[in-house]
């Protein structure tokens, strides 16, 4: 016989009505354990990928569209912009770099980007095997977009117009372009992880557009029509003073649209997070509703129980330690169930990440654990000493002879 | 010489509103079995329950083994009770979570003392309950579950069994084989034993008898 031994047992005894009243408590851990994990993930996620870049520059549109398109490549891009605005944004003053993205097409979901090697640099990017492309044939993987495609070094694939699975479904092939991969990347736990990369050329060649794109500006002759584009250009600051006018500057331009990362994401979360705090509403929901479950059931119990805890007080067991066993089962059974409801939680976020597309996309995982969480554990330990104090408090008052002598006449 | 099982003096109990319960002085020498006889009402039941310490005597004393039972704090009194009596109710009340095992093994965890579980498995084979260990009180026949009581009474080798009404619900032939048992059982621990009842059955079993008077 030990304590745990009889919290068990007790628990078992009643196993259908502490189990409907643990269910509700786990449900409730484990619909918040959910959130919190998917909350956090998909924040640090997005904040990983908008690290660094002090304001995204593209075509007039929604901002959170463009933030969203040429950040996080999850919505269409708001349009292109012509080579002339890329230029004096990139040659502005206030600008201390800026990386040129060219998007429109994929291949088998992932979006082909058109860039500079800059862009891998700055997600912190490291070849796993292979080179960079050297010419407008060559295209390096991400991690992700190299394993799921199944592709490695040399082998030939062609673009899809379109970059929405719809569009790209509809889309026609860019069959007189073939890329080659020429390298794959590392996992870097970032959008690049996702991406198929190749120079900025060789998607004007893909479009039939063939000229030269030089991050230096040189000079450009000035014959005919150009009509070459980009898609978005990612920026960084020279100086804070840029924050304020840069993209005033910037939205002066017809052509032109700044769209700030960090004020989009954080809009973004704003928005996300109320989705979020109605969702966590329920969670409490049925944590409360345990708890007053948890509640009425330690009460009654105790009515039918008054003659055991009687018996364990004529076998030596002292008033306290009636007391404390009754608190402690309250603490047991909502701790049991709190283990429950988080292991679960993490269960279901880690089934999220592996079978939900834009899941998996955001790496989202259940093999983390948030501090919060030992947080949630203490809220549920204390919900079930609470829901176990009256009780206590009831048995510590009972006169066990009174108890006993009603019984034995 | 062990001291006296059990030593009342002077010892009464007034429940509110009512006229006070007034005992005999009465002694029990280590070893030896009374049955404590009278008509319901005259306070049997009670004065178990202030041998056992749970509750206190408006006045006078009550010493079990040498021990007064008013000089120890109401913790230090649980403790004794668990260790030095063993008790029997009516109702053979058992836990109904534990097996038949763990309500055994129950009477000497309560009281810390350590716990054997061949003790245990030994006094369920004498009160021929063997083999029954593992099995719910819920599972049980009257009869085995006043079995198990009884020897989760006897787990703790207490210096006396105090009985409350044990027979009443029996028949004759299950009144015989329970007091036989107790007697025995006694005997085998070297424990005193006091039987309440108002049955007259009991009173060929038990050497000594006190009468009390309604
Ligand atoms: N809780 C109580 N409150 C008031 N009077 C009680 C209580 N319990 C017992 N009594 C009275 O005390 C007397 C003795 O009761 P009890 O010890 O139970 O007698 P017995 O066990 O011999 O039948 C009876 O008159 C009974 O009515
Ligand atoms: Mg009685």
């Amino acid at each position: 016989m030990s304590l745990l031994r009889m919290l068990r047992a007790n628990l078992r005894h009643d196993a259908l009505t502490a189990g409907l009243n643990m269910l509700l408590l786990v449900l409730g851990m484990a619909t918040i354990t959910v959130l919190l994990l998917l909350g956090h993930q998909i924040e640090q996620r997005l904040h990983r990928d908008a690290q660094n870049i002090d304001l995204v520059v593209g075509a007039p549109g929604s901002p959170l569209q463009l933030i969203l398109s040429s950040i996080f490549h999850l919505d269409i891009p708001t349009g292109n912009i012509p080579l002339e605005d890329a230029r004096w944004v990139d040659q502005h003053p206030m600008v201390e770099a800026s990386i040129p993205l060219a998007l429109g097409d994929s291949y088998r979901g992932f979006r082909i980007v058109g860039t500079e090697p800059s862009y891998i640099g700055h997600y912190g990017g490291n070849l796993a095997r292979g080179a960079l492309w050297d010419d407008a044939h060559g295209a390096v993987l991400g991690a992700e977009a190299a394993r799921r495609t199944g592709m490695d070094l040399g082998d030939p694939f062609h673009g899809v117009h379109g970059i929405t699975s719809a569009q790209a479904g509809a889309g026609l092939v860019h069959a007189d372009h073939e890329y080659r991969v020429s390298g794959v990347l590392e996992p870097t736990g970032t959008v690049l992880d996702r991406l198929i990369l190749v120079s900025v050329e060789s998607v004007w060649l893909v479009h039939d557009i063939d000229d030269h794109w030089s991050r230096t500006g040189a000079a450009r002759e000035a014959d005919g029509v150009d009509d070459r584009y980009l898609t978005a250009l990612l920026v960084r600051y020279r100086t804070p003073l840029a924050a304020a006018m840069l993209p005033r500057a910037v939205d002066a331009r017809d052509a032109l649209q700044a769209a700030s990362p960090a004020y989009e994401t954080a809009r973004l979360l704003q928005l996300a997070g109320i989705g979020m705090g109605t969702l966590q509403l329920f969670g409490w929901l049925f944590i409360t509703m345990a708890a007053l479950g948890f509640f009425a059931t330690l009460y009654n119990a105790l009515r039918t129980r008054r003659h055991d805890l009687a018996i364990m007080r004529t076998l030596g067991a002292s008033r306290r330690r009636i007391t404390a066993l009754l608190l402690l089962e309250g603490v047991f059974m909502s701790g049991t169930a709190a283990i429950l409801g988080l292991l679960l939680g993490h269960g279901i976020t880690e089934l999220l990440g592996q079978f939900i597309p834009q899941a998996r996309q955001m790496h989202i995982s259940g093999a983390l654990l948030l501090p919060q969480e030992a947080l949630m554990v203490a809220m549920a330990l204390l919900l079930g000493l609470l829901a176990a104090l009256v009780p206590a408090w009831h048995a510590y008052r009972t006169d066990i002879a009174t108890v006993l002598q009603r019984r034995g006449d | 010489m062990r001291p006296d099982s059990v030593a009342t003096s002077q010892l009464t109990y007034r429940y509110a509103a009512n006229s006070a319960l007034r005992f005999p002085d009465w002694s029990v020498p280590a070893g030896q079995s009374w049955a404590v006889l009278g008509p319901s009402g005259s306070g049997k039941t009670t004065l178990i329950q202030l041998l056992a310490g749970l509750r206190t005597p408006t006045t006078g004393t009550v010493c079990i083994a040498g021990t007064g039972l008013r000089e120890l704090t109401e913790r230090q009194r649980d403790r004794f009770r668990g260790r030095q009596l063993g008790i029997v109710f009516q109702t053979f009340h058992l836990l109904p979570a534990l097996t038949v095992l763990d309500n055994l093994l129950l009477a000497p965890y309560l009281a810390h003392l350590p716990q054997e579980p061949r003790r245990a498995r030994e006094l369920l084979r004498r009160l021929g309950l063997a083999g029954l260990e593992r099995r719910y009180p819920h599972a049980l026949s009257q009869g085995q579950a006043q079995r198990v009581a009884l020897a989760r009474a006897l787990m703790n080798r207490p210096a006396v069994i105090l009985a409350d009404e044990p027979t009443s619900a029996l028949d004759d032939a299950a009144c015989e084989g329970m007091l036989g048992l107790l007697v025995d059982e006694a005997a085998a621990c070297e424990a005193s034993l006091v039987v309440a009842t108002h049955d007259r059955r009991v009173q060929r079993h038990l050497a000594h008898t006190l009468e009390l008077q309604p």
